[in-house]
């Protein structure tokens, strides 16, 4: 160390501070550099802020880290954009489209399924209590047009008349869950 | 901006024009990301997503600003979010706050057990953040006050003044205790 620590203390003459920067990088214009080396020929104090300039220049230059960029840096660039400049496969895309559509095909059509067995379980109710109603007002009435068998109540008609009604749904449920819709078409 | 470059912008050739801007652009963009960072990992995870992010844009750039202009924003851009991620830990006025001892651990890639070097990195960590940025990036680039004012667009003569300042208030730390105290 070369500096006069107590000169240091003091600081630059204000005149030179920002000069003695550049004649230090060497961007000084001559006429001016020439003019601060004699200034700094008679002071002590510009002298020493030169010196530590010099030095703390050389340490920072240094101590200070220079990292490079791993040798995979392009590598891993390019797949990043590949990545996002790729074309989802064709037929994947499309089988994964198709899969999709039954999923949704199938599940419409047991969702519309159950509405048409609840939809026939209330027609069937609102009609079995129509006969009912008719058998109790006007006995006889629904026998004479053959609508219940002879020795039959109305009640058992209406009975085996819901059950075929719960059958008949049952079996078109079952068929849309197992083969996709019954109601709906590609 | 390179001939090149700008011939490939105009004909609408982006990704011909981003072949050349990686080599041209990555090392600069890396070096700004780690003045900032300061973190060798984290500096090259930023300067891929800056030219990720460069990549994407591209068809949008008009030519307005300069491209290096326009890259080393997004370089500060993807920095400062990074940086605002580590933000609960983050404090540079605190030298002795985590973010400060990463910093000063993850610099020591020198040369192990040097004192004087230590103690300067230590101080340099006591500057203002944008001193100290200002400090890595003028050693990093080779001392060219150009490369650092266009790197962080700021006019040459504020990054002078930075220098200037940062460099005055280094030699006042460093002078020994007993001659501060003078
Ligand atoms: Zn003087």
């Amino acid at each position: 160390m070369n500096t006069d620590h107590f000169a240091l203390t003091l600081g630059p003459c204000a005149d030179y501070e920002f000069d003695l920067v550049e004649l230090h990088e060497g961007s000084l214009e001559a006429g001016r550099a020439g003019a601060v080396q004699h200034h700094m020929a008679h002071c002590a104090r510009c002298r020493a802020y030169a010196s530590a300039l010099g030095e703390l220049d050389a340490a920072l230059a240094d101590a200070l880290p220079r990292p490079a960029l791993s040798p995979d840096f392009d590598a891993r660039l390019r797949e990043q954009i590949a990545e996002l400049t790729q074309v989802p496969d064709r037929t994947a895309a499309l089988a994964a489209a198709e899969r999709e559509h039954a999923w949704l095909l199938q599940n419409l059509g047991r969702g519309l399924s159950w509405r048409t067995v609840l939809n026939a379980a209330a027609l069937g109710s609102v009609v079995g209590g129509v006969i009912v109603g008719l058998d109790a007002v006007a006995p006889g009435l629904l026998q004479s047009f053959g609508l219940v068998g002879a020795g039959m109540s109305a009640t058992l008609t209406f009975s085996i008349a819901l059950g075929a009604v719960f059958a008949v749904c049952g079996a078109v449920f079952a068929r849309g869950s197992a083969g996709g819709s019954l109601l709906l078409t590609d | 901006m390179d001939a090149a470059i700008e011939g490939h912008l105009a004909a609408g050739r982006h990704a011909r024009a981003f072949d050349l801007i990686v080599p041209e652009f990555r090392n600069r963009v890396f070096r700004l990301a780690f003045s900032i960072l300061k973190d060798r990992a984290a500096a090259e995870d930023a300067a891929q997503e800056t030219l990720v992010r460069v990549w994407k844009a591209l068809p949008g750039f008009d030519g307005r600003a300069a491209l290096g202009t326009w890259i080393y924003a997004i370089t500060r851009n993807t920095c400062l979010m990074e940086l605002r991620k580590r933000r609960p830990t983050v404090s540079f006025d605190d030298p002795d706050s985590t973010e400060a001892q990463h910093a000063a651990t993850s610099i020591a890639t020198g040369p192990a057990d040097d004192p004087e070097r230590d103690n300067l990195l230590r101080l340099l960590e006591m500057l203002p953040a944008n001193q100290q940025q200002a400090v890595r990036l003028f050693y990093l680039e080779d001392r060219s006050y150009d490369a650092v004012a266009e790197a962080l667009g700021m006019p040459l003569g504020t990054v002078k003044n930075l220098l200037f300042r940062a460099r005055k208030r280094l030699m006042e730390l460093a002078q020994p205790e007993e001659v501060q105290a003078a």
